[in-house]
């Protein structure tokens, strides 16, 4: 009989059975995080720790992982059977809650000094900053992906508090100046972008490989990349830290 | 002693940089932590300011607010368009002012897409468009998110339900 871990063992650049020992947090388990947390359980990581709110929607079903007959399920609640169905080894625990708010943010407070990682895969700026320094504050490496508006390109960001840009660093201040103003919206203006499941699938991917070489330490971890899929392209960007930045620098103003 | 736009003068005010030196709080304090208090004190100070701008600079106070909770995580008032008048509200999670407050206004809601649901509040006014300038930071007031956010959605919005002959 062949085991699960069969392929994984014969992966010559790192000890893929150390995994069973992470813990990593997935903030936002949508087209994104979900197949994340598909990966990284196929991978057998040992607790996967998911924080949303929401539930699926009809409107979700063109990404990977959901079903029909889970629509009205929360996200979280809807995925664990799915991830105990892949990977049964995989201890989930499920966080149905706003992590900016009440019982989430209690959660995420609590759970994220004891994750080895914590993977952003959220859809607000806003809360991306959030965790971002969340994440600075208790020193655990944060990995945000992202898709554009119009659903073809994407980004991989990975803070590793100390050592690499954190996603406010190089990010304009307010009383910069050369902040735009903002702007007046005329027309238009929905509020639903398009998503793509393959672009999310490139990009779910991507966040998990760099994942795989913070947890693990092999390789050269990329602090910024990002995907150009109407040209295919790949490219990666070496941030700088910014010594004034107001969440990670050393000259916090 | 607290400067007042009044005795700051027209002649100094005259760009929204100027504006934001009163519409920045110096205390960073969620509502649930102790400083709060000061942080709530700078908001009703940094709002006082905004709405006497508007006043006597823009002869236009189309904003009226005041926090109605005791923790003063909620504020409501009354925004002003066109001769009419709606209800607003906003609201503050615990994680705020590391993230903005979401704002509702029911009745302009009703006619437009633009707004999210929150999941946890509710229905809010969208502000996903602010994202392609992000300005949000936890020094920035309420205050400040009504004159950058909030205005320019009621200005669109209603300038949408004119052009339908709604309003």
């Amino acid at each position: 009989m062949t085991d699960r871990y069969a392929r994984l063992r014969l992966f010559e650049h790192a000890d893929l059975s150390k995994l069973a020992k992470k813990r990593v947090a997935i903030v936002g388990v949508g087209g994104l995080g979900a197949l994340s947390a598909e990966i990284l359980a196929r991978l057998g990581v040992g607790q996967l720790v998911l924080f949303d709110y929401d539930t699926v929607e009809e409107a979700n079903l063109n990404r990977l992982v959901y079903r029909t007959d889970q629509v009205g399920v929360k996200k979280v609640e809807a995925i664990r059977g799915h991830l105990r169905a892949a990977n049964p080894d995989v201890q989930v625990v499920s966080h149905p809650y706003d992590v900016t708010d009440g019982r989430g943010l209690k959660a995420l407070k609590e759970e994220t000094p004891r994750c080895d990682l914590v993977l952003g895969c959220v859809d607000s700026f806003a809360v991306r900053l959030f965790l971002n320094a969340m994440c600075v504050q208790s020193r655990v490496p944060l990995i945000d992906g992202g898709a554009s508006d119009d659903g073809v390109n994407g980004s991989v960001h990975v803070v590793i508090p100390g050592k690499t840009a954190c996603y406010r660093c190089n990010r304009p201040a307010l009383k910069d100046s050369s902040v735009a103003p903002p702007v007046r919206r005329e027309n238009g203006g929905a509020c639903h972008f398009t998503s793509l499941p393959t672009t999310m699938a490139v990009i779910a991917s991507l966040q998990c490989q760099e994942g795989l070489k913070v947890l693990l330490g092999f390789g050269s971890v990329a602090p910024f990349l990002m995907y150009f899929g109407l040209e295919g392209r790949l490219e990666r960007v070496d941030w700088k830290r910014d010594p004034a930045c107001g969440t990670c620098g050393r000259r916090r103003r | 002693m607290p400067l007042r736009i009044r005795d700051y003068g027209e002649a100094h005010l005259k760009t929204d940089d100027d504006l934001f030196y009163f519409l920045q709080c110096a205390t960073v304090a969620t509502p649930g932590e102790p400083a709060w208090s000061d942080r709530a004190a700078e908001e009703v100070y940094a709002l006082d300011r905004f709405i006497e701008y508007l006043r006597f600079l823009e002869k236009n106070e189309w904003i009226s607010i005041r926090p109605t909770s005791a923790a003063k995580s909620r504020w409501t008032g009354k925004v002003r368009n066109a001769g009419k008048e709606w209800d607003i509200e906003l609201v503050l999670k615990d994680s705020y002012p590391h993230v903005p407050p979401a704002c509702r206004i029911p009745e302009l809601m009703h006619y437009t897409d633009r707004k999210v649901d929150d999941g946890v509040l509710g229905l809010r006014i969208c502000d996903m468009h602010m994202e392609k300038t992000y300005w949000w930071d936890d020094h920035a007031s309420l205050a400040l998110y009504l004159k950058r956010e909030v205005s320019y959605w009621v200005q669109s919005v209603v300038k949408d339900m004119r052009e339908k002959g709604w309003l």
